[in-house]
């Protein structure tokens, strides 16, 4: 007695719908989770080139800096042996006129532009714009806009991005060097 | 005949073993718990590990960006030449640290999340900068021919304090040393 009647009460179990729903159940969670990992994986390494481009940028902006700095200004060329000048030459570092930004993605329609002309007399005081120092102990000062683009851009700016797309923005680098001569 | 006492014998005991494996296997309630526990442990752990990469990035960044500014000032506070009365070239070590402070000051401006742990005296030569970091050490050594610097930095960290407090801070000891130039002018 009971046999049948137990079995198929046990089979009007709530639970017991459930078990077939609950297969594969690990299969979605991983699904869900894949995408999740994917954008975070992505955000990192994204966010690490970022900083490598940085430091790429800045040590240009500062081998520029040293060399105008060196040369009394940015437009003597005494040892640049191309002749050109501190900003051009930072600029060519990282900067093709066929293939744009040489060090990471750049955004469209944007261009490296890089300033080696702002002299601050040695006592301090507003910088002025000029190619040259007048004295050794001014200070000149390379300022580099790098339009910063990342490789994941477009999905770090999106909802499932986490917000992350927000580190990966244009950005400025300023490297001030002492003049070791100048035209005084 | 009496029934003879069932002792399990090891096949038995397997049996009953793999009979238990296969029921755990194919329970739907320890089916339905796996995956949510694992979710939950693991997301923690996830995010964990990706703020603790994101900062360490950063703090490396820092470091690096930080030593590159001593040694730019260090360098030019290297490359002052003072002179005496007589016209001639002599060693000022204070001279050149006080160079190497205002060209340290004006690269390293606000840095990237740096707090301000100096005296906050105004660094000459700077329209306004603060001396905010820490100097440990500034040497003009007793030859007269090198000069040290050492300094201490912190920065704030923002993943890293869930650690533990005493990851809420990065600090930085940062040395740079350069040959003093003696040239004529």
């Amino acid at each position: 007695m009971g046999s049948w009647i137990t079995r198929h009460l046990q089979g009007l179990h709530p639970f017991r719908y459930q078990r077939r729903d609950e297969r594969g159940i690990e299969t979605v969670a991983t699904l869900i989770m894949i995408p999740f990992l994917f954008v975070l994986v992505m955000g990192l390494v994204d966010i690490g080139l970022m900083f490598r481009a940085r430091m790429a940028v800045e040590s240009i902006a500062r081998d520029a800096a040293r060399g105008a700095a060196a040369d009394g200004g940015n437009y003597w060329a005494r040892t640049n042996s191309l002749g050109d000048e501190w900003d051009d030459w930072a600029k060519g570092r990282m900067w093709s006129n066929r293939s744009g930004c040489t060090i990471s993605r750049c955004l469209d329609n944007e261009e490296v532009s890089v300033n080696c002309r702002q002299v601050t007399p040695l006592g301090g005081g507003t910088p002025r714009n000029s190619n040259v120092a007048q004295q050794a102990g001014d200070v000149i000062t390379c300022t580099v806009y790098y339009p910063y683009k990342g490789y994941n851009k477009g999905l770090l700016d999106s909802p499932f991005g986490l917000g992350m797309g927000s580190f990966l923005k244009p950005f400025d680098i300023s490297v001030s060097a002492r003049a070791e001569t100048g035209t005084g | 005949m009496m029934p003879r006492p069932h002792n399990p014998t090891s096949r038995d005991r397997r049996r009953r073993s793999q009979r238990s494996l296969r029921t755990w296997a194919v329970r739907p309630r320890d089916e339905a718990s796996n995956s949510f526990p694992l979710l939950v442990l693991l997301l923690p752990l996830i995010l964990g590990s990706f703020g603790i990469g994101l900062d360490t990035a950063r703090n490396f960044y820092i470091r690096t960006s930080l030593q590159n500014d001593l040694d730019l000032a260090v360098v030019a506070g290297a490359a002052v030449t003072s002179y005496n009365n007589a016209g001639d070239v002599v060693i000022d070590g204070n001279r050149a640290l006080r160079e190497v402070e205002r060209i340290y000051a004006l690269n390293r401006g606000d840095g990237p999340g740096l707090s301000c742990t100096g005296d906050g005296a105004g660094v000459a030569g700077t329209d306004g900068l603060r001396r905010c970091w820490t100097t440990e050490r500034q040497v003009v050594h007793p030859s007269g021919q090198r000069i040290t610097y050492v300094i201490a930095e912190r920065s704030r960290n923002a993943f890293l304090p869930v650690l533990g407090e005493r990851f809420r801070y990065q600090d930085y000891t940062i040395r740079s040393e350069a040959l003093l130039k003696i040239s004529n002018r």
